[in-house]
């Protein structure tokens, strides 16, 4: 795939295949446009060429809430969260691609609409507990600790069931403790069976979690394999350290 | 909570109750008609509102409202329909308006969506000025028939009297609140408020966003066209003076004096308003200074409106003890 501002190749020929169940990392130096490869992904940016594929179902260019429901959700960088909802609200958001009720059905009290209010609030339970803010049920997001508000970022990801998760910087800002935390939560993530990719500047958490790395650099993919094989390749130490002379 | 939720029951059912009888206490015509105006401009100022929940400012609101007065007034007299289709009708073109300018527009964020509502609100003034045959020209449409009367078995309810208009708007206004409050105790109503923190977010979710702020428009469109409707049968009149954009910005002051947190807000909002509109008679060449600087003011010291009043109260005791 690649992208174009202007004249510039934020992401040029790019090309990246996950399989079901792996966690795959994308790491570069920054600037090399790994953030871009996930707005591709995730449809926020149109490509100038190239496609996506997903299942074997070309999703190119598909309006982001469409991507969503093919089953692919992302999180993004920054704390991007509903910062004056409670947590439990965080995720309802997150839930909306479970409702079967039309927006209309909704404002009488049916017993349908009930009952899927109450299975939209076990779902939300679910993943409350999965990522371990079950606590924090009605506290405002604004309110917990960065580590926390990361958490529920993947919260809401995860309440849309999705088959691939794209994480964005997950242990960006957290100390040893809560990158460890994420770890852990991360592999759960792959032992329920969902693919997760991921962009890290966090060498030890790549290289500790991911099945297969890819490297970027100037918009252009290096080199691509499993840890071992990145931390002994030539161009990828050049990329990061500059050239030996 | 609990406590809390009760006190709001009893206010409601107080308040309610004391409008049902208001005819019994006074048939003053006075008293009735700017209780009507109250009920009428509550749903229009809640129909801003719940666009406003979801980031938008829509002041074209006054619009709608025209709109649906002409829709109903013209369906009347041109093609003699009973107030009764025309009034529904009114609602649904109103609202098939709004999708039909809130598809392409609500995509546009902040300053720019106001201003193609600014937009709107002068087209539509144009549109109404300019199509003679159809809407009256800058005169407008005069001889509105009144509502037909409402037969029940052998009683026959006529619209003679200010009495029945009340009890008409007050049927609608309680319609609005219930539509309004269900809309919003909803998973939509979330939704709506979720927008304007981080729409991306809820975009990749799997909302399609665009869906619910149309239907928002469009509900609150729907509400100013039935508004629109009862106002020109009403008056048995409209014309483009009475929608202009400085309607819609009275109806926009009501919400924010009232509060934008809550139903409730624009209802006090509206109601204040226009009894010190009244009150003020006497004044009436610096009204627009006069409510310009209460604005200023509520909006410097309490930014949540008439409503967030007795809260602070409580605050400020709280304080001292």
């Amino acid at each position: 795939m690649t992208k174009y501002f202007g004249g510039l190749a934020a992401v040029n020929d790019v090309s990246l295949s996950v399989s079901e169940g792996e966690i795959v990392g994308i790491i570069g130096p920054n600037g090399a446009g790994k953030t871009t490869v996930f707005n591709l992904v995730s449809s926020v940016y149109k490509l100038t060429h190239g496609t996506v594929k997903f299942n074997n179902e070309d999703i190119t260019n598909l309006k982001p809430h469409r991507v969503a429901a093919k089953g692919l959700v992302r999180t993004f960088q920054a704390n991007v969260l509903f910062k004056d909802f409670t947590v439990l609200e965080n995720i309802l958001v997150g839930c909306q691609l479970q409702v079967e009720t039309s927006m209309f059905m909704d404002l009488f009290n049916f017993r349908t609409v009930r009952a899927q209010r109450e299975k939209i609030h076990a779902v939300a339970d679910n993943i409350m507990e999965f990522v371990g803010l079950k606590n924090y049920r009605d506290e405002l997001a604004q309110n917990l600790a960065h580590g926390h508000q990361r958490m529920l970022g993947i919260g809401i990801a995860m309440a849309s069931h999705p088959q691939l998760i794209m994480l964005d910087e997950p242990v960006s800002g957290m100390n040893n403790e809560e990158k460890s935390e994420m770890m852990t939560l991360i592999r759960k993530i792959r032992d329920r069976g969902i693919t997760v990719l991921l962009v890290e500047h966090d060498m030890r958490v790549v290289m500790g979690l991911c099945d297969r790395v890819a490297v970027l650099n100037f918009g252009t993919k290096i080199a691509e394999g499993v840890p071992e094989e990145i931390q002994n390749n030539a161009s990828v130490i050049e990329a990061y350290l500059g050239a030996d002379d | 909570m609990k406590n809390n939720s009760t006190t709001k029951k009893v206010i409601i059912a107080i308040v309610g109750l004391a409008a049902i009888l208001l005819p019994v206490f006074s048939s003053d015509p006075y008293i009735l008609h700017i209780a009507i105006a109250i009920l009428i401009w509550s749903m229009l100022a809640l129909g801003i509102r719940i666009v406003l929940v979801s980031g938008h400012l829509n002041i074209a609101q006054a619009s709608f409202m025209g709109f649906g007065a002409y829709a109903s007034g013209a369906l009347a007299m041109k093609l003699g329909w009973s107030f009764w289709i025309c009034l529904p009708l009114a609602g649904v073109i109103a609202a098939i308006l709004a999708i039909i300018v809130g598809l392409p527009t609500l995509r546009i964020k902040g300053a720019y969506f106001v201003i193609i509502t600014l937009g709107l609100s002068e087209v539509s003034r144009r549109i109404w000025m300019m199509w003679d045959s159809l809407f009256g020209g800058p005169q407008g449409l005069l001889g509105i028939p009144p509502p037909d009367a409402i037969k029940l078995g052998g009683l026959a309810i006529m619209f003679n009297s200010k009495v029945h208009y009340f009890y008409l708007a007050f049927v609608l206004f309680v319609i609005t609140v219930f539509v309004m409050w269900r809309f919003e105790k909803s998973r939509t109503g979330l939704l709506l408020k979720s927008f304007p923190k981080a729409d991306m977010l809820a975009e990749s979710s799997g909302v399609y966003i665009m869906k619910y702020k149309v239907a928002a428009f469009a509900l609150g469109a729907f509400f100013a066209g039935l508004a629109g409707s009862f106002w020109a049968h009403y008056f048995t009149y409209c014309s483009p003076w009475d929608f202009t954009l400085m309607a819609s910005f009275y109806m926009l002051m009501y919400v924010v004096m009232g509060g934008t947190g809550s139903i409730a807000g624009p209802i006090v909002g509206s109601a204040v308003m226009l009894t010190l509109d009244e009150l003020l008679r006497p004044f009436k060449e610096y009204m627009p200074m006069i409510l310009g600087v209460i604005l200023i003011l509520v909006l410097r010291f309490m930014p949540g409106g008439i409503i967030s009043i007795p809260g602070l109260i409580r605050d400020a005791v709280m304080r001292k003890e």
